[in-house]
């Protein structure tokens, strides 16, 4: 396989490192573990910064988990997203989807509070 | 005889009376044509479509009405029955069938609904009516949709949901083929009328698609559309993947193709080249993704990650090809990006469809009806979902049509005699002789002792069952001129017009019950859902415009085109109204805003533009190239 993952839970929220190369090969593959991942969590950090390639299986991989996180009332959020990768995201529409941050830790933090605020006021 | 037994040779007749026993009053509708009438006993018979009589009794409470189109005011017929119910006249009587204890019912009419003043004189075949009706429908819908003209044209307030009477029910899921075959419908009505504000409609609809529904594949160059966008205020989250039960979770071709609608017929009027450039990444789409390549035809879904039509998650949507796959890119846009541009490769594309067609759909040794789904190597799929070993009346009628349109474009005896076999045979299989009107989804097999298919769910009458039987029709009979065909035709026309125009609140009803009245319940009250969306009813008036008027009653048509400067190629406005039989029609005249022009081949049907650095409003006269004898 073309691309690793490890995954963890951090209260309620995967962080899920993903390296090498999210393509079509690997794609259909890393959507299974990061769903299996989930399990009852409802919101998601992924960490890209050792991703070199995304393609546009890659994207629309990104979208389905996005959905679903999405009917959890969760977040997702990306780490570490490259210029190239971020730019393609853009051009095809869906990088506002996204929180964007540059540490693990700060996205943990972040979605946390966002979590927090939606709780309050669902 | 009794009602039940009418329907059976003498020979069965006494089994049948025995065991069926309708020893009780009813009422129903009959469809006919008036053989005889006895004034002074106030009865006439009427002979139904398949050659069965009645007598219908007048009583003093019995009205009647001529057809009205959208935007009329109620016909009244009531003290015209003396004049009007004549040898031949056609109609439609609403009663009760008493039953008085004897061994006959006898049949009292309520009400009579006349198609037109006299037995010759179907309004549906006056030179305006189709396009009065799309003028009046596509200004309901920017009434509902948008509150124009108090408001613009915006379609962040679209909603794929409206009530019976047009208001929105505040749902957020905005559909991408839910807008784009209301763009279709926008863009249809302004070729037939040329208000500025149907296509203002269209243009701006195909921005929103382009805009907030297309996905561009920058690794694969191409583009294939989301299936919609839930709107929460100025949020939008985008969905790739069908919502819909049969389709879950992927990419189904139906929606692709569904997408191209409103675009293309925009593009036929206005020649935007950003429009042409999303339809042609979107049939590279199909090319390379949706296509057997080795079996040909098209894959119904692929998978929305790696695009792989044999992908297992696929369920039984797997390596799938049906009806909506093959045969519907044909009139959802192929046969009008054929017109727009003429490029012989979108012919061929059609001729592939109708060889695939015509090759794997016909199952006469089984059914009357086709075969619409299948597995990669052609098996038959009779197990899929609800279809089972179902027809869909209408697709069978549609394959008709449409076999028709290719076979103007490139003649082929095997498209003729296809669409003559499925026009000769769905009457009996798929129409209701007795009230009119065609059915819904039934049994393609008759179990042993059935004389009527089996109806799946009802045996109501959807709308769009009705526009495929009319331009089937329509078609066949304006390009062969079999009398046959004109009294399906007429037939099929005059029960849409009858019941299903909604003269309270606008637009068209999506179903009536077999005997002619509307049925509203459920989704079926709705005038905007998923399936109805301007789409077929619109489709319908453009279309039935053109066949009528220039193959059938040979009256002239004007056609309206606004095309960007250099958007279409070579300057070359192609304005074939559809695939009509060669040499059928020609350019009688046109104008550019206003004025009369002269630079156009009036048989090949194309205007060559002026040169000019603004858009143009460019005012075809289609005629006919033979008067009606």
């Amino acid at each position: 396989m073309s691309c690793s993952v490890s995954i963890d839970l951090h209260e309620e929220i995967l962080t899920a490192a993903i390296r090498g190369k999210i393509d079509g090969q690997s794609a259909p593959g890393l959507q299974l573990q990061l769903l299996e991942g989930l399990g009852s969590a409802a919101s998601a950090v992924l960490d890209v910064q050792g991703v070199s390639y995304m393609s546009s299986a890659g994207f629309r991989m990104l979208l389905l988990l996005h959905r679903e996180i999405t009917t959890r009332h969760g977040r997702t959020a990306m780490v570490g997203l490259s210029e190239d990768v971020r730019d393609t995201m853009e051009m095809t529409g869906f990088l506002d989807f996204f929180l964007l941050f540059d540490s693990v830790e700060e996205a943990l933090t972040q979605v946390r509070h966002h979590a927090n605020l939606d709780a309050a006021t669902r | 005889m009794s009602i039940a037994t009418e329907y059976l040779p003498a020979s069965e007749v006494a089994s049948v009376e025995a065991a069926t026993n309708l020893e009780f009053s009813f009422s129903d509708t009959i469809a006919g044509y008036v053989r005889s009438f006895d004034r002074l006993a106030r009865c006439f018979t009427l002979e139904t479509s398949d050659g069965r009589e009645y007598e219908v009794y007048l009583t003093p409470t019995t009205f009647g009405r001529i057809t009205q189109n959208l935007g009329e005011g109620y016909i009244d017929a009531t003290g015209r029955f003396g004049e009007m119910i004549t040898e031949g006249q056609f109609l439609y009587a609403y009663g009760v069938f008493y039953f008085d204890g004897g061994a006959k019912h006898k049949f009292e009419a309520k009400s009579i609904v006349f198609p037109g003043n006299d037995p010759e004189h179907y309004r549906q075949e006056e030179p305006d009516w189709w396009t009065n009706q799309i003028r009046s429908i596509s200004n309901s819908y920017l009434k509902w949709q948008f509150n124009y003209p108090e408001q613009k044209i915006d379609y962040r307030n679209y909603r794929t949901v409206l009530h019976l009477e047009g208001a929105k029910r505040g749902d957020f899921l905005q559909e991408t083929d839910t807008i784009s075959r209301l763009v279709y419908g926008f863009a249809s009505a302004f070729l037939l009328t040329g208000e500025d504000a149907f296509l203002e409609a269209a243009e701006e609809g195909t921005e929103y698609l382009r805009d907030h529904m297309r996905f561009f594949d920058p690794d694969e160059n191409l583009i294939y559309w989301y299936h919609g966008i839930q709107v929460s205020g100025n949020r939008e989250q985008k969905l790739l993947t069908s919502e819909f039960g049969d389709d879950y979770d992927s990419l189904p071709m139906y929606e692709q193709i569904y997408a191209l609608a409103g675009p293309t017929q925009t593009f036929r009027a206005t020649g935007d080249r950003k429009i042409l450039s999303d339809i042609e990444n979107t049939v590279e789409l199909f090319d390379r993704f949706y296509k057997d390549h080795v079996g040909g035809g098209y894959f119904s879904h692929i998978d929305p990650i790696t695009l792989d039509p044999r992908a297992e998650s696929l369920g039984p949507n797997r390596a799938r090809k049906n009806w909506n796959s093959v045969g519907d890119h044909a009139p959802a846009y192929l046969i009008n990006l054929f017109l727009a541009t003429g490029e012989e490769k979108y012919a061929d594309f059609l001729v592939d469809t109708a060889d695939t067609i015509a090759r794997h759909f016909p199952d006469f040794e089984n059914s009357p009806f086709v075969q619409e789904r299948f597995h990669e190597d052609w098996s038959h799929d009779q197990s899929w979902g609800w279809q089972q070993n179902r027809a869909v009346v209408g697709h069978n009628l549609k394959i008709a049509w449409n076999l028709m349109r290719i076979h103007h474009a490139r003649p082929s005896q095997s498209y003729e005699e296809l669409a003559r076999k499925i026009g000769d045979v769905m009457p009996e299989a798929g129409s209701d002789r007795q009230r009119g009107g065609w059915y819904d989804v039934v049994e393609r097999a008759l179990e042993p002792g059935q004389r009527v298919h089996r109806y799946v769910w009802h045996d109501r009458k959807a709308w769009w069952q009705q526009e495929q039987a009319i331009l089937a029709y329509l078609i066949l009979h304006g390009a062969l001129g079999e009398e046959v065909y004109e009294k399906h035709a007429r037939e099929a026309a005059a029960y849409y017009n009858a019941f299903f125009l909604d003269h309270e609140d606008g637009g068209v009803y999506f179903n009536t019950l077999a005997n002619g009245l509307p049925y509203l319940l459920g989704n079926e009250r709705f005038k905007g859902s998923h399936s109805m969306s301007g789409y077929h009813s619109m489709e319908l008036c453009y279309l039935a415009a053109v066949y009528t008027n220039l193959l059938i009653t040979k009256q002239p048509l004007d056609l309206f085109f606004k095309p960007y400067p250099n958007g279409f190629k070579d300057n070359l406005l192609r304005v074939s109204p559809d695939l009509l039989p060669p040499g059928s029609i020609r350019i009688g005249a046109v104008e550019i805003d206003g004025q009369p022009y002269e630079d156009y081949d009036a048989d090949q049907l194309i205007v060559r533009l002026p040169e000019s650095e603004q858009r143009v409003k460019v005012k075809v006269t289609v005629v006919p190239n033979e008067k009606k004898a």
